[in-house]
C-alpha cells in the first residue's frame, strides 16, 4: 500500500520545524529548498498537510513529460525533466504539490526581486522574472536519504508527524477503536469555548 | 565530520546540541540528550547555525575592528592595538570630564554566555566605576524579575521545565509558547496528553488555546483587573490556604482590602469576557493538586507589569500553589541568556549572583576579591537601558557601550532611539554583525560568534549549562571577554584570565548559589540549577520549598493593587490596538537568523500584521495584500495576514522585521517599576494600498536599500591598514 506522512493535529503546535528540516535536507542534496509539506492554521486545526503518494496518483498521470514516477518508496518529481507546466498542482486533491524555483535576485551584483503581480496571486499563476519553476512534492526523503526515513518525522518535537505505512495504518486503527470506546467521554468533555470569527 | 557540543543560542529554553563541522565549516546541528529538551529541536535550534559562516544573506559579519575618527566620519579599519587606545582614551576623557555616570554599558543577553558578561560588569564597576550596566531583560521579563523579588524573593522560575509536563494544571497568561518556546509547548503538549488540564487566557486564539479545556478570550491591556478577580474568586469561594497564609506570608489583610472589590462582574466590561468563566478558571486552578501559572511579555510589555506579577505570585501563595515540583511560577525568559545576564549582575542595582549593590557588606566582599579598596565600589543604583533616551538628552549620559544588542530594532519608538544613538558623544559596539545599531557606532569590535567560543549559558529555568567552540574564530575576532579585559588593562585596572574556566570559577567563589556549578559537573549534557551551594549539591529544580521564600523573615509577601487602563487607548484616528509579538523561526533583531539560509527563506521581509478578517474587510484588505500601518510615531509597509484566530480591534506584528518594523510605531512609554516599555498596548491604524505591484517593488527596493547600506558601513574592513597606509 502507499506509506505517507499523517499528523495528530492536537500535538502540532505550527512551529514549522517539518518544514525546516525537509527544506533543509532537500538543499543539501541540490534540489528545491522549497519545503514539500505546507503549515495550515484554521481556528479549531493546526496541521502540516503532506502528499498522500496515492494509489492512484493523479499527478503522476497527468504529467505530459513523464517528469513524475513512482519508485518503490514514494511518488517523485524528476527536477531536471519537470517542464513547470503546472497540472499535476492543479489535479492534486490535497494541494500537495506546487510549483517553486530558485531566484537568482539577491545573489551579490543581481538587482533585487522585481515582483511583477501582488503577492496574493495563486502559485499557480504567480511568476518572476528570470526564474523557471518546477514542481516539488514530498518524496519522504527517499530521492536523497532512503536510509534516514523522512526528516520532518524525525524533526518534529512534538512527534505530532507520523510515517503511514501498512502496518502502522492496521496498529492505529486498532489503538482508535480502542481509544473511541475509552476516550470518547474525555473527548467530549472538552470545551474550548473558542470563539467564532 | 567533526561534532562539537553547544547550547541552542536562541530562547531560554536551553536545547542542547551538537554542531557538524566539516572542514571548517558549520554544516548541521542535531538535538543531544540534554535536561530541557530530551533531544529534541525545533526549527531555530535545527537551522539556526549557518549565519556564523558569514552567508551574507542579510548582513554581513564583523571581523576586523574599525573606528570613526570623528563624529558622522567614515568608519575606517585599524588595528586592535589601535581600536583599543582609542577607546581607552576616548573612555577616560569622558570619565575624566562628566564622571563615571556619564558612561552607560548593556551586557548581552544572546551568544556571549556568562563569563563575558561577568567581566563586562567588572569592568563596569571595578574599571568605569558605575553601575550603570543592565539588559534585555529590561524590555522583556524585567517586570517578572522585580515582581518576583519583591514578593517571594527570587526573579526566576520557581518549577523547572521538564517537571511542567507532570503538573495536573497549567494557566498559560499572555504568553504563548508555541512561538516562544516551542520546545517548552512540548511539555505543555505532553502535560495534556498525561491527563493535565490546560487553561489559557489570551487576547489571541493561540496554538495552546486550540488543546485548552479552558480558553478565556481577553480584551487587550486588562491584565490586572482579571488577575484581581481571578483572586477575589479563590478567597471569596473560600479555595484559599489560611494555614498556609498564616504560616508564610505577610500582609493578607492590607492584600485582600484591594482584592475584595474586584469581583468577576466588575471586571466583566474590561476584561471583554463572561464573569463564570473567571470562576470557573480559578476553581480549576485552586482546587487541583498542583498548579503551574506561566506567563511572558503579554503581562510584562504592559503599563502594570509589575504590578500583574505581584498579583500572580500571591495568587499562588494564597492558593499555596507553589513550592512543590509541579506547582508554581513559571515566567519563561525569552533570550538564550536574559537568564544569565541577570545572574550575571547586569543589572544596575545588583552585582552578580542577585546580592545588591546598596549592601556594604556585599560591595567589601567584591572590593576584597578583586583588589579594590574599601569604598571603591559604586553604592548607588545605575541606569536602565530605558533610560537612555532622556538621559542622553538631559546630557546625563555621554558613552554608550553596546554589547551584543540592537537597540534600534528591539527597543519602541526606534525614531527617537536613533536620535538617542546619534546624540552620544560616543557610541561603541561590539557584535557579530552590522546591525542598524552598529552602522551608526563609533567604535566596532568584533567579538566571536557563539559556535567560536565557549561558556556557560543559564537556561530559563536556572539551569547553568556548557557550551564550546565548534570552529575557530574568523578574521581578527577576538573573544569577548578578552577585548573587556584589554580595554580595563589600558584604563588603569588590569585583568587577566587565561580562559573562561578561570572566569566562571571567579563567578562561583564570589556567589554562594552558584558555588557548586563547577565545569566538570557540567561536562557533556551535565547541568546545575541554582542554587548550588555545594559541589555536592545536584542543584535545585524547585524554588521555595515548604512555604521557604528567599525573603528576610522566609514568608512571602502578598502585595495588591487597582487596575489603571492602558497609557494610549484607540480613538478615532487611531482605532486599533497594536500589540507586538515574535516570530517563531527567527530571534531578536533578527541578525543571527536572518543570515540562515533555511530561516531566512521560511520566513522574510516585510513580516505580517495580522488582523481579523472582519477589521480587514472593513478597510478593503485581502489577505496577502502590502498595507501601511501608521501610529503616532511613523509609517511602516507590511503584510496582511487574515487571521480569525485574532481579536477583533486589534492587530498584531511580530518585532523582528527591518522594513515591516513595528518599533518604528510603538511608545516609549515605560512601566515606572520597572522601566519596561509597554510594547503589547499602542494605538494605530491600518490602510490598504491601490497599487499592489507598485507596494511590492517599493517594499523589495527598501529591503534592497537596507542591505545595501549595511553591507556599504561593513565594507571598510575588507581594507586592511597596511594597505592603506602603502596607499598614501
Ligand atoms: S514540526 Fe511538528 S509541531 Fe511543528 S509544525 Fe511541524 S508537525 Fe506541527
Ligand atoms: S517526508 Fe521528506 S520530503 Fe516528505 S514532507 Fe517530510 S521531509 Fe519533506
Ligand atoms: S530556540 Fe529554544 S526551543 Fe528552539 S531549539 Fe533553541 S532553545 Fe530549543
Amino acid at each position: 500500500m502507499n506509506t505517507f506522512i499523517a499528523i495528530e493535529p492536537d500535538r502540532c503546535i505550527g512551529c514549522g520545524t517539518c518544514l525546516a528540516a525537509c527544506s533543509h535536507g532537500h538543499r543539501v542534496a541540490g534540489l528545491q529548498a522549497e519545503p514539500r509539506l505546507a503549515l495550515t492554521f484554521a481556528p479549531q486545526v493546526t496541521a502540516a498537510v503532506t502528499c498522500h503518494q496515492c494509489e492512484g496518483a493523479p499527478c503522476l498521470a497527468v504529467c505530459p513529460v513523464d517528469a513524475i514516477m513512482r519508485t518503490d518508496e514514494a511518488v517523485v518529481v524528476n527536477e531536471q525533466a519537470c517542464i513547470g507546466c503546472k497540472l499535476c498542482a492543479i489535479v492534486c486533491p490535497f494541494g500537495a504539490i506546487h510549483p517553486a524555483g530558485t531566484s537568482t535576485a539577491g545573489v551579490a551584483g543581481i538587482a533585487f526581486e522585481t515582483p511583477s503581480q501582488p503577492r496574493g496571486t495563486s502559485p499557480l499563476l504567480a511568476w518572476s522574472i528570470g526564474v523557471y519553476t518546477c514542481a516539488v512534492k514530498c518524496d519522504l526523503c527517499s530521492t536523497y536519504d532512503p536510509e534516514g526515513g523522512p526528516h520532518c518525522v524525525r524533526a518534529c518535537p512534538t512527534n505530532a508527524l507520523f510515517v503511514r505505512d501498512a502496518t502502522t495504518l492496521g496498529d492505529a486503527r486498532k489503538d482508535k477503536m480502542k481509544a473511541a470506546a475509552t476516550a470518547n467521554q474525555i473527548m467530549m468533555g472538552r470545551s474550548t469555548n473558542l470563539k467564532e470569527a | 565530520m567533526e561534532k562539537h557540543m553547544a547550547v541552542c543560542p536562541y530562547c531560554g529554553a536551553g536545547c542542547k546540541l551538537n554542531l557538524l563541522v566539516d572542514d571548517g565549516m558549520v554544516i548541521g546541528a542535531e538535538g543531544i540528550d540534554g535536561v530541557t529538551n530530551e533531544g529534541e529541536l525545533c526549527l531555530k535550534g535545527l537551522s539556526g547555525f549557518d549565519f556564523i559562516n558569514d552567508t551574507k544573506i542579510l548582513t554581513p559579519r564583523i571581523l576586523h575592528p574599525m573606528i570613526r575618527r570623528e563624529k558622522g566620519g567614515e568608519l575606517e579599519r585599524v588595528t586592535w592595538d589601535e581600536a583599543l587606545d582609542f577607546t581607552a582614551q576616548r573612555l577616560t576623557e569622558i570619565k575624566e570630564k562628566y564622571g563615571p555616570d556619564a558612561i552607560m554599558l548593556t551586557g548581552s543577553s544572546r551568544g556571549p554566555g556568562n563569563e563575558a558578561n561577568f567581566v563586562m560588569q567588572k569592568f563596569t564597576r571595578a574599571c568605569i566605576g558605575t553601575n550603570n550596566i543592565d539588559n534585555c531583560a529590561r524590555t522583556c521579563h524585567g517586570p517578572s524579575v522585580i515582581g518576583l523579588m519583591d514578593t517571594v524573593g527570587s526573579g526566576a522560575m520557581s518549577v523547572s521545565i521538564p517537571n511542567l509536563e507532570n503538573a495536573d494544571l497549567i494557566m498559560l497568561f499572555g504568553y504563548n509558547p508555541s512561538a516562544s518556546h516551542p520546545i517548552v509547548a512540548r511539555r505543555i503538549v505532553k502535560a495534556k496528553e498525561k491527563g493535565a488540564k490546560i487553561i489559557v487566557v489570551d487576547p489571541r486564539s493561540i496554538e495552546t488555546a486550540r488543546i485548552a479545556d479552558l480558553y478565556i478570550q481577553i480584551k487587550n491591556g486588562c491584565n490586572l483587573a482579571f488577575m484581581n478577580a481571578f483572586a477575589n474568586v479563590i478567597v471569596s469561594e473560600n479555595m484559599h490556604d489560611k494555614a498556609f497564609i498564616d504560616a508564610h506570608t505577610n500582609g493578607f489583610d492590607a492584600w485582600w482590602e484591594t482584592i475584595k472589590n474586584y469581583t468577576p462582574e466588575s471586571v466583566a466590561e474590561v476584561c471583554g469576557c463572561d464573569p463564570d468563566d473567571i470562576r470557573k478558571a480559578a476553581r480549576m486552578y485552586a482546587t487541583a493538586p498542583n498548579s503551574v501559572i506561566g506567563w511572558g511579555m503579554g503581562v510584562t510589555q504592559q503599563r502594570q507589569g509589575v504590578k500583574v506579577v505581584h498579583t500572580i505570585a500571591a495568587i499562588a501563595c494564597v492558593a499555596n500553589q507553589i513550592g512543590r515540583d509541579n506547582a508554581g511560577l513559571a515566567p519563561v525568559r525569552g533570550q538564550n541568556n536574559v537568564q544569565g545576564s541577570c545572574d550575571m549582575g547586569m543589572w544596575p542595582s545588583l552585582l552578580p549572583g542577585y546580592q545588591k549593590v546598596e549592601n556594604p557588606e556585599m560591595r567589601a566582599k567584591f572590593e576584597k576579591a578583586w583588589g579594590l579598596p574599601a569604598g571603591a565600589l559604586p553604592a548607588e543604583p545605575g541606569f536602565k537601558l530605558t533610560d537612555l533616551p532622556h538621559g542622553v538628552k538631559e546630557g546625563k549620559i555621554r558613552a554608550f557601550y553596546n554589547f551584543g544588542e540592537d537597540p534600534l530594532q528591539t527597543e519602541p519608538d526606534s525614531a527617537d532611539m536613533k536620535e538617542t544613538l546619534e546624540n552620544l558623544d560616543l557610541l561603541i559596539s561590539q557584535d557579530i554583525f552590522m546591525t542598524q545599531t552598529t552602522a551608526l557606532a563609533d567604535v566596532v569590535f568584533p567579538g566571536t560568534s557563539w559556535g567560536e567560543h565557549d561558556g556557560v549559558f543559564s537556561a530559563s529555568d536556572r539551569t547553568f549549562q556548557r557550551f564550546t567552540a565548534a570552529v575557530p574564530p574568523k578574521g581578527e575576532c577576538k573573544h569577548d571577554w578578552q577585548i573587556f579585559q584589554e580595554l580595563s588593562t589600558r584604563m588603569g585596572y588590569p585583568m587577566h584570565y587565561e580562559d573562561t574556566e578561570e572566569i566562571w570559577n571567579e563567578v562561583r567563589e564570589l556567589c554562594p548559589n552558584f558555588y557548586g556549578a563547577t565545569y566538570e559537573k557540567m561536562a557533556g549534557t551535565g547541568h546545575a540549577q541554582w542554587p548550588v551551594p555545594t559541589l555536592e549539591c545536584p542543584g535545585t529544580p524547585t524554588l521555595y520549598k515548604n512555604g521557604q521564600f528567599n525573603t528576610a523573615d522566609k514568608k512571602a509577601i502578598l502585595m495588591a493593587h487597582d487596575f489603571v487602563e492602558p497609557t494610549e487607548l484607540p480613538d478615532d484616528a487611531y482605532p486599533l490596538v497594536l500589540c507586538t509579538v515574535r516570530e517563531v523561526g527567527h530571534y531578536s533583531c533578527r541578525s543571527m537568523t536572518g543570515n540562515c539560509k533555511v530561516l531566512s527563506m521560511l520566513a522574510d521581509e516585510p513580516g505580517y500584521v495580522h488582523i481579523n478578517p472582519a477589521d480587514a474587510e472593513a478597510r478593503n484588505i485581502r489577505d496577502e495584500d502590502l498595507v501601511w500601518v501608521s501610529s503616532r510615531r511613523g509609517k511602516v509597509i507590511t503584510r496582511a495576514c487574515l487571521d480569525e484566530r485574532i481579536n477583533k480591534g486589534a492587530v498584531y506584528m511580530t518585532y523582528q522585521w527591518w522594513i515591516g518594523k513595528c518599533n518604528d510605531l510603538t511608545m516609549h512609554v515605560t512601566d515606572p517599576l520597572s522601566g519596561t516599555p509597554e510594547d503589547k498596548y499602542s494605538a494605530c491604524e491600518v490602510h490598504s494600498i491601490d497599487d499592489q505591484v507598485w507596494a511590492e517593488r517599493h517594499m523589495q527596493a527598501l529591503y534592497s536599500a537596507l542591505k545595501d547600506r549595511l553591507a556599504a558601513e561593513a565594507a571598510p574592513q575588507n581594507v586592511a591598514p597596511a594597505a592603506e597606509a602603502s596607499a598614501e
